[in-house]
Parts: C-alpha cells; structure tokens; sequence
C-alpha cells in the first residue's frame, strides 16, 4: 500500500480500513502529510481500536522523519529477537515486529503461538498475526479460531485472514456470526472463505452484500468478485449495474464485464442503457463498448464479428420498438380517438426499419387482447405517412385535429422551419386541445427544445392523464429538480398512464426506490394495481424486476396475470430467464401448459439470435433443471447454519422491505380512520396470509415464501439459537415451527438458548424454508 | 486460448513476459515459475504484460495470489508493465497495486528494482 493509499484509507468511514491502513503507517509511513492526519485522527478519532494504534503509527512514522533508529529496536540476533520482545514494552514489541521479525517471518514462524502468548495489548496481538499471516503453522489454525470473536476487529481480521487461506473448513461452523458481521472487509473474507467450503451460498451472500446501500459494501463485494467464478457472478453485476446509480461504481462493474467478455453482456447492458438517466447512461455504453472491444481483442467472434455486430443492432431495433410498442398497448384501453391516433403514426414512423416491421408482425401473436390485436394490425396495415403540412398549401392552423397530431407527431422527421413557430401556437392553447398539447410536448422533448418548462408546470396540473404525463416526461428533461419536488402525489396517482410515467421518471433517477414502489403496488390486494405493476415493468431492465415477477406469479390468483406477467419473459428473452420459468412451473398449479409454451418460444427465440449454444438440448436442460430444483428445495428444507436464509432470513423476500413500507404508506393516508375496522382487516388479512403461504401439497411439496400482514401475536416456544450481535433469537414453538425474533442489536443474550420464552411479536414474512419472521414487540415471559 | 510465459534473467531480476490470454491456466503456469526462481532466492521480478491480450478474473485472482506470495512470504518485490488501462483498473479494483509497483515499461521497472 503506497503512502497515499495509507491515507486515503485513514479518511474511509469504515474502521476496519482505517485499522488496515494504521497497520501499514506503523510499518512504512514516512511522510509529513500522514504524520499530520495522524495527529488530528489523535484527536477526531472515535473507534477504539484505532485510538490504540494511532500513538504507535504516529511514533513509527516520527521516527523514520527524523531519520533515527530507535535504540529501543535494534536488535541484533535472530535468536534473541523472542526473547527480547517477551521483556519489552507494548512499543518496544512493536517496534520489534515491524523492524526485525517480519524480516525473519519465516524463520520465526513455528513459534508464532509463542510470540501471541507473549502480546499484551490487542494491536500487538494484531499485529502479530499479520507478521507471520502467511506462515502460520498449521498445527496451531485451530487456536485462531478463538480470536474471530475478539472484542477487536483488527485482531478479527487478521485471524480470519489466515484461517481463510489455511483452512477454510475450519470457519464453517462460525461463519453465520462471520457472515453477520458490520463490517464489509470481514464479511467479504468471510465470503471467500465460505466460497471454498459452499459455492452457492457464498454467491448468495455475494449478492446480499453487492445489494446493500452502503459504497464500501458495495466495493468490497466488487473486489472480492475474482474469488468467485464469473459465469456464477455474472448476473447479480448485471442486476447491480441496473441498480445502482453511482456511476465510478457502475465502472468497476464494467471493468469486470470487460475483462470477462461475453457476448451476450452487450444485450442485457444495452437494455439497462436505454432505461437509465443520461449519466448512466453514457457509463453504460462505454461498458458495452468496452465489452465488444475485449470480445475482438480475445477473437471471440473471429469471422463472426460482422455478424455479431448486425444481430445486435438488430436486436437493439427491435427491443427499442417492442417497449414502445408494449407500452401503448397498455394505454389503449380508455385512449381517446386523438391519443390513439398520435401513438399510430408514432409507431408508423418506426415501421421503415424493416427488423421493427418484422417484430410488429410477430406481436400479432402476443398473448395480447383482441382490441390490441387490432391496432398492432392497423399500425401495420397503413403506409407511413410522412411529415404532412411542409409540403401542404394549408396552414397548420387550417389543418382538422387528426392532420395537427399526425403532424406534430412527426415533426422530429420534419424539415420545416416553422417548427418551434407550431409548436409556440399549440402551447398557447394549452388547455383547450389537451391531446394535440401532450403531442407537442412530446415532440418538444424529441427535438430537444427547452423553453416550454412555464406551460408544462401549467399542464402539470391539468386533469388530462395524457397531458400530465407528457408534462412530466417534459420536465424530467428540462426541469428535473422541480418535477421531482411534486413526484410523490404522481406516483399516488389512480391512474395508470400518469402513474407509471411517474414511476418511469423515478427509475431514471433511483431505480431502488421505483422498485419499491412497484412492489407496494403488487402487495395490495388489489388486482388493478397487480396489473398496473406490470405493465409498469416494461420500463424497467428485465433483470431487475424479474425476481419480482418470479415471487408474484406463483402467488397470483388470475390467470391474465400471469399471462400478462409471462408475456414480459416472452419479450425479454434471456438464457438466464429459462431455469427461473422451469421453477415457475412446478411452483403453480394452474397455467403449467402455458408457462412450458414460453419456455420453448424462449429457446426458439434464443437459438435464433445465436444467444445458446448449438449443442444445447432442451430435454438435457430439463434434466439439468429438475436436479438443481431438487437441489435447491432440499437446501431450503435443511438450510445450512451458514445460509443466507439462516443468516439474513429477511434478505431472501423481494417483498421484505416494502411490507413495512405498505403499511407504513396506508397508515399515513389513513391515520384519521386507522381504527378497529382497519384492525379487523389487518387480523382477517393475516388469517388470508398464512393460508395463502401454507405449503400447498401438489404433487411436490413446495417451500413458498410471502409476506403476511401485520398485527401481533403471543409466540411461546424453546430459544434454539442467538445471532452474534444479540439481534435475532431463532425459537422452535410447540408446534415445531421456526420462529426468527428480530429486535435491536444486543438485545438477545447467548445465555437464552435452550431457555423458553413468551414474546408478543408482529409476524411480517414467512421465509422460502417457512420459518415466520417477526418483529419483537414486548416481552410476556 | 493460447499462452505463453517467457522467462529472462535480468542480472538479479526474472522478468516473466507474458503472451496471450491470461487466465487461471496462465496463472498457474506464472505461479510455477515464480515458486522455482523464489526457491532458488530470486526476489526480484517483473511481470511483463506487453503482448498478453486480456486479462479475466481467474486470471486476475492468480495474479493477487502470485504478488501476495513474493510481497508477503518471501519479502520479495514485483513490478507489473505495460498494462492496457483495462487491467491496469482490474489490478487496482482488486488490489494487487498496492503491494506490486506499476510502471510502463521494463526498462522503467528494473530502475525501480536495483
């Protein structure tokens, strides 16, 4: 670590770095700069470890500034260095480590135990661990395993560091408190080391990590991502990039995707690209482009590249096309005369591009309904017309209702000069034509002109969903800030079109918080926001709502729901989606036959873009799936004490977090009438709840998680086990079912095990092994 | 995907060119090489990476494994050049920089390590 990298580390938020980099000032600071941020960490410091080392790295560093070697240190024999540091001061023994015995590491080393006897003060013990990490004996791995659960995170570190590369099985029982640590460095050791004993679990507790809110969470999975194979990490990179809005940290994502070039990245990256905010945008491309460079370089694609690169542009046309074209499907119901025919010649105009055309043509056979059907045929039907009133001896203000959107709406194609001069006309009349004024929006934001913020703010406010939306779109561009000030009482809207352009302008912006939202909106009971949420899920990246769909469809109790939720798979084909769909279906009960067309128009869809291997067999798939899925529902039966569901059980739920954010949102609507009616719902909610998330007996019995709804209840079992940090108490109740109680840190102790206990708690999730989470409410016994 | 790992020896330093693709093949092939010059007591080394082609995370994995080993049990020294800037990012993202020097060409490394 060069000097700069000391101190760059000194100033993170999270102490073990600041640890790591005290270590390191202690054995080569030598600058004045450091030596200053030393003495004013001396003061704004407030961990306690690192107020043990600072006066030790601020003396080791004073010492090399004056060019002076302590008396105290030198030490001339090999043999006597042990002795001599059994005698000396805590100082002195540092000293000791850093000048003489990390020298003389290997040498030393089978007295290591020894020499750890012998450190009084925990940054010794540190640091005589990190002096002889690498030869530590193998006969004494095992008394390390005590000093994982030091009081001291730098001594936790440093011994986690060994057994990681020594004996990664000697950690396998410790790793749940491991895994739970606070602390990003330790947990991402703890990753690694889990990754030699459990691979899948070490993936899903990668993934937890890439997934927190954290930067240096984040980082840390980032780093520890060589450890873990690509093939496996892949798409949880994939699922991060479309997430995550810190653009240095979407290009450390790219710097892997880069290195591991595979042609299939460049079309999940470009999806994500079209969905993201400007910014991220441009760092996405970059990615993509990187990617097709790498892919050239490695002659991945030789005498393909041509080839690859047309199948792709391709691709791009027609998925561009089949948002849009998915999109106003879904507003067609309860469009009026004039909206219809502004999203006809929109749809028109895309149609010279003869891959688009060919996509138009085989939505005819979306599992769509009749009326959108039609208008698919009509679109298709018609000849593009283009750009009218230029070469028209009328005036645009002569022009019927229908020619003045058809014009409009192609004005970004049009040569005219009289462009913004239209465009001035219909703002003026703003309220007056509400359909022709969303056109003109719409055309303003494609042309790129910015100075109608004043009558988009008017429009904001009108009561047309169509002029409100465009308003909206409008603003994003060109009064961001502002619109997102009013965000809030859009996405509250009843209506769709003004809700999902809400909902789309927030996943420009924060793509976490618009699927929060859409999960809010898939937890009520209530079958046209179930609906409204997937069709709201065309404007995300597949990848990220795809889990949310894989957690929805299996619980959902309409058939057009799921057909409606199977069409997103259909549009979005993707290698990665077809084990996903296998699980789909051995999950429901009804529509198993239609969930298996899909999967074989995936593969068809696939095999046709080149996107699976040509050796690739669906019944050798099958196969293949069925044994994972076995597999898996074995693990979830007897899940490991180091497993995710074990070890964070609230992490396996896509819904987890917005369950308390539901209830959270319909109280604060509700306050005033939050009475003993919304009680009695809540209880005849939960009575649904737990009945809905039974284990159905079907052929295969099915391990089903969900949510539940909230309200307490008296819980009387046996403790069976406390996590680490006293915040979650695992208890069997006499029934045999789990129960995991969460509440503050150190609120458990380890001395309750095999205890009995009587708690009022609010059960909120039932996890994929059927163990009822809850939250602690009071203690009864 | 082919490789190659060309050894040279500069007075007390091995310089290592590889070609190719680098990846945890290559990695143990470099690892293996580094292990017999360590055994023989060369600490000195540069990794030349002029003509390898790209580097994947296996490969970057090897490479963190082969630096630790020099740095950390053997207080030896490394020197990576000619990086493109795609693996000289990967490098730092996973953290072999700070325990191995980086330099643009071999000539500039072997200043560096006499």
């Amino acid at each position: 670590m060069s000097e700069s990298e000391i101190i760059e580390n000194l100033q993170l938020p999270f102490a073990s770095f600041r640890l790591f980099a005290l270590e390191q000032a202690i054995k080569k600071g030598k600058t004045r700069e450091l030596l200053a941020l030393l003495e004013q960490m001396s003061v704004s410091e407030d961990d306690s470890e690192c107020l043990v080392l600072i006066p030790y790295a601020l003396t080791a560093v004073k010492s090399r500034l004056s060019e002076k070697t302590s008396v105290e240190t030198k030490l001339d024999e090999c043999s006597d260095i042990f002795l001599q540091f059994v005698e000396a001061s805590d100082q002195q023994q540092i000293s000791i480590l850093v000048d003489q015995a990390f020298a003389n590491a290997l040498s030393l080393a089978p007295k290591a135990v020894d020499w750890l006897k012998a450190a009084r003060n925990d940054a010794v013990v540190a640091l005589v661990l990190s002096t002889f990490a690498r030869f530590w004996p193998d006969t004494w791995l095992a008394s390390l395993k005590p000093l994982l659960f030091s009081e001291r995170l730098s001594i936790r570190m440093n011994a986690l560091q060994i057994l990681v590369q020594k004996s990664p099985d000697l950690i396998t029982g410790n790793l749940p408190e491991l895994l739970t640590s606070s602390d990003p460095r330790f947990r991402a050791m703890a990753i690694r080391g889990l990754s030699l004993v459990d691979m899948d679990e070490a993936l899903a507790h990668f993934n937890y990590l890439l997934n927190s809110t954290d930067n240096e969470k984040k980082l840390a999975a980032l780093q520890i991502s060589i450890h873990l194979p690509f093939s496996k990490i892949c798409p949880c990179l994939v699922n991060f990039t479309a997430r995550e809005q810190d653009v240095s940290l979407i290009a450390k994502a790219g710097i892997l995707f880069a290195s591991n070039p595979d042609p299939d990245i460049p079309f999940k990256l470009w999806e994500i690209a079209m969905q993201s905010a400007s910014n991220k945008q441009v760092a996405v491309k970059n990615i993509i482009h990187a990617v097709c460079d790498e892919m050239k370089r490695a002659r991945m694609l030789t005498g393909e590249e041509d080839d690859y690169m047309n199948r792709l542009q391709r691709w791009i046309y027609r998925y561009s096309a089949g948002v849009r074209l998915r999109e106003y499907i879904d507003f067609l119901p309860g469009a009026s005369a004039s909206q219809v025919l502004e999203m006809e010649t929109r749809l028109k105009s895309l149609l010279k591009n003869d891959d688009v055309r060919e996509m138009f043509v085989e939505a005819q056979n979306w599992p769509v309904s009749e009326i959108a059907k039609e208008f698919i045929r009509k679109v298709l039907q018609t000849k593009h017309e283009p750009a009218v009133a230029g070469k028209s001896s009328r005036k645009f203000s002569e022009l019927s209702i229908d020619e003045k959107i058809r014009y409009v709406a192609l004005l970004d194609e049009s040569e005219n000069a009289d462009k913004e001069e239209v465009l001035q006309t219909i703002m003026q009349t703003l309220m007056t034509e509400p359909d022709l004024s969303a056109t003109a929006f719409r055309s303003a934001l494609k042309i790129g002109v910015g100075s109608y913020v004043n009558f988009a703010r008017t429009a904001l406010n009108s009561g047309n969903p169509n002029l409100q939306s465009a308003a909206m779109e409008y603003m994003e561009e060109f009064a961001c800030d502002e619109l997102f000030l009013k965000l809030g009482q859009y996405l509250k809207s009843l209506d769709l079109r003004v809700k999902r352009t809400a909902l789309r302008v927030l996943k420009r912006h924060d793509q976490t918080q618009a699927l929060s939202s859409l999960k809010a909106m898939l937890l009520q009971n209530d079958a046209r926001q179930h609906h409204s949420a997937i069709a709201c899920m065309v404007h995300f990246p597949f990848s990220s709502i795809r889990p949310l769909l894989l957690e929805f469809l299996p619980v959902c109790q309409e058939a057009a729901l799921l057909q409606a939720g199977l069409c997103l798979f259909q549009a979005n084909s993707d290698p990665e989606s077809l084990y996903p769909l296998f699980k789909l279906q051995r999950q429901i009960k009804e529509g198993k036959a239609i969930v298996g067309e899909v999967i074989g128009y995936i593969i068809e869809s696939l095999k046709a873009e080149g996107r699976l291997p040509a050796s690739f067999s669906p019944d050798a798939a099958r196969q293949e799936w069925q044994n994972q899925y076995h597999q898996e529902q074995e693990k979830l039966r007897m899940p490991a004490p180091y497993s995710l569901q074990h070890t964070f059980p609230e992490a396996l739920s896509a819904f987890q977090q917005t369950s308390a954010d539901f209830i959270r949102e319909i109280y604060g609507r509700y306050k005033t009438m939050f009475n003993l009616y919304f009680l009695l719902a809540a209880a005849l909610c939960i009575l649904a709840g737990i009945k809905l998330f039974r284990p159905i007996s079907t052929e295969e019995t099915v391990v089903r998680s969900g949510a539940v709804s909230q309200s307490s209840m008296l819980l009387e079992g046996l403790v069976t086990s406390v996590d680490a940090r006293g915040q979650k108490i695992f208890i069997e109740d006499a029934g045999g079912k789990q129960h995991m109680v969460l509440a503050a840190n150190g609120t458990w102790s380890r001395n309750l095990k095999n205890t009995k206990l009587k708690l009022r708690v609010t059960p909120y999730r039932v996890n994929q092994a059927g163990m009822v989470i809850s939250q602690l409410q009071a203690f009864e016994k | 995907m082919n490789f190659t790992i060309v050894h040279e020896q500069n007075e007390d330093v091995c310089i290592m060119r590889v070609s190719g693709y680098f990846s945890a093949d290559t990695g143990k092939e470099l690892a293996q090489k580094v292990e017999e010059s360590l055994r023989n007591g060369r600490l000195k080394f540069v990794f030349d990476f002029a003509d390898c082609t790209s580097v994947n995370s296996p490969g970057a994995a090897a490479v963190l494994d082969i630096v630790l080993r020099i740095h950390d049990d053997f207080r030896g020294r490394v020197f990576i050049t000619s990086l493109r800037s795609l693996m000289q990012n990967l490098f730092e993202m996973v953290g072999i920089f700070p325990l191995a020097g980086s330099a643009d060409k071999i000539e500039a490394a072997l200043i560096e390590l006499a």
